[in-house]
């Protein structure tokens, strides 16, 4: 029954006790005006009402029933109702707001996470768990390639200086047996020379040997042909031993020459080498650094995206105090329906749980849940 | 060639994670939102294993099992559970539904991995 006016809150009285209480007082004070008796005794039958009324508004009452079948009052008793009519719908949107823009967010970081993760894949950075050869390892090998190729560079420049060395050798030994030659080819002519002088004095005593000593003059003319001829041909060879040691010379010069400038060069070239090599060797280093930076860098990034798992747990929170709102707001506007115990509500709402921390925070003197296992196989 | 996992999920960053984990491993991945959307997928490209949440709107996972399982070619097709539920009962209820594990979220990558590489069609 609905009354035109707020009751004042009774202790230790239902509402429905006030009710009977306050129409017997009414009734009890109206009877002696109805039979139209003395004012003294109305005004005792209304003190008597009065007192009745008192007795019962202090009277105490038997504790209300407890569990879940226990009904206390309709929601616009307290005047609570329109305030959580109005209030709650609030609660329940800044609820889905903040799941919503979470979830967007954490999306978003996710999203870029997942780009940055992209790039290290690119520039060779291998994760944790890959158990795939990095592309950027190609590098590495590169430079350790251009190590192995430089290496032996030196080692043949050198060779080809001490080839062209032995050339040099075998160029004056070869000048050294042209002088030789052209000594041996002087000989030769003063062996002619001195063959003619004696084919003249052979010639000059069988002229003074006379008619006996014909013969032997011809034999000396003949000796003395040979001769000419042998200093002719001493001349000769001379000559030539002359131009081939003036050619062996030049060769032998430009040859020294030659070994000379290469060796300045291969000098020079071997600090060339041995600084390159000092950069490549420097290169595979840093190459090493970075890459061993990368990959925890990616590690971090992906521990990182795992970690945001949190998002799902939260939604799922919120998705359930959201629809708690909800249900709370409905009651509150609906006046007629009965207002359920505090411990029926929160075992409807515990019903919907599917986390074990949910569990805990519904009751925290609870035990909190040991850890789950990992996985279960089938 | 890449074996190919589905992830049915409702939640996008979830996906993303799971996703980022299964190709970070060299797997390729299809994502449905929700079962309704995965059994609609499912039939356009050869999926050798399905990772599915439980608690999804339209269709949970434990319906999108069976629903799967109703199919003749489906039949062995392996599902693992990933989910926050970790009771016993709901575990049952998804064994009989003819899942072949349940993973508990949050995950720890590679038990995840472990899991799919034990389990996955060859």
């Amino acid at each position: 029954m609905r009354l035109p006016f707020r009751l004042p809150p009774a202790p230790g009285i239902t509402p429905h006790q006030y009710r009977l209480a306050l129409a017997g007082m009414l009734v009890l004070a109206a009877l002696p005006l109805l039979d139209g008796v003395a004012l003294l005794d109305v005004l005792s039958f209304c003190g008597l009402a009065l007192l009745a009324g008192a007795a019962l508004w202090c009277a105490p009452t038997a504790p209300a029933a407890s569990g879940p079948e226990a009904g206390i009052a309709s929601a616009d008793d307290d005047g609570m109702a329109p305030l959580v009519a109005e209030v709650a719908p609030v609660w329940g949107r800044h609820v889905r707001s903040v799941k919503d823009q979470s979830e967007t967010a954490i999306a978003q970081l996710l999203g870029g996470f997942s780009a940055l993760l992209q790039h290290f894949e690119q520039a060779g950075f291998s994760g944790i768990r890959s158990g795939q050869e990095a592309a950027g390892s190609g590098s590495a090998q590169r430079l350790a390639t251009c190590e192995q190729k430089l290496d032996p560079v030196m080692s043949w420049l050198e060779q080809m200086v001490d080839s062209k060395t032995e050339l040099l050798t075998h160029v004056r030994t070869l000048s050294e047996a042209t002088s030789e030659l052209k000594s041996l080819a002087g000989e030769v002519g003063k062996i002619a020379a001195q063959t003619n002088l004696l084919a003249i004095n052979a010639a000059i005593e069988a002229a003074r040997a006379g008619e006996m000593g014909r013969g032997f003059g011809v034999i000396a003319a003949e000796v003395r042909k040979l001769s000419n001829v042998s200093a002719d041909i001493g001349t000769r060879i001379t000559k030539g031993m002359d131009r081939m040691s003036a050619t062996m010379t030049l060769t032998l010069a430009s040859a020294a020459d030659a070994d000379e400038n290469d060796r300045r060069t291969i000098g020079a070239s071997r600090g060339v080498v041995e600084e390159v090599l000092g950069h490549v060797r420097g290169l595979g280093q840093d190459a090493d650094t970075m890459r061993a930076q990368g990959s925890a860098i990616r590690g971090e990034v992906e521990q990182m995206i795992v970690a945001l798992q949190f998002q799902d747990r939260i939604r799922q929170i919120l998705e359930v105090v959201d629809a708690d709102i909800a249900r709370l707001a409905r009651l509150a506007a609906d006046a007629s329906a009965p207002l359920p115990a505090a411990e029926t509500w929160l075992l409807e709402l515990s019903g919907k749980y599917t986390m074990a921390d949910e569990h805990v925070s519904h009751a925290p003197a609870a035990r909190r849940a040991d850890a789950d296992d990992e996985v279960t196989f089938f | 060639m890449a074996k190919t996992v589905m992830i049915v999920d409702d939640s996008i960053s979830i996906r993303q994670v799971v996703g980022l984990t299964l190709r970070g491993a060299g797997y390729d991945v299809v994502e449905g939102s929700n079962g309704r959307d995965a059994l609609a997928k499912l039939g356009n490209q050869k999926v050798h294993l399905v990772v599915s949440d439980v608690n999804m709107p339209e269709m949970n996972g434990i319906e999108f099992v069976k629903a799967v399982k109703a199919q003749p070619e489906y039949r062995f097709l392996p599902i693992i559970m990933l989910t926050t539920e970790s009771g016993d009962e709901k575990k049952r209820e998804g064994q009989a539904a003819g899942a072949r594990a349940w993973v508990v979220k949050p995950f720890k990558p590679e038990v995840l991995l472990n899991a799919v590489q034990k389990l996955i069609l060859p």
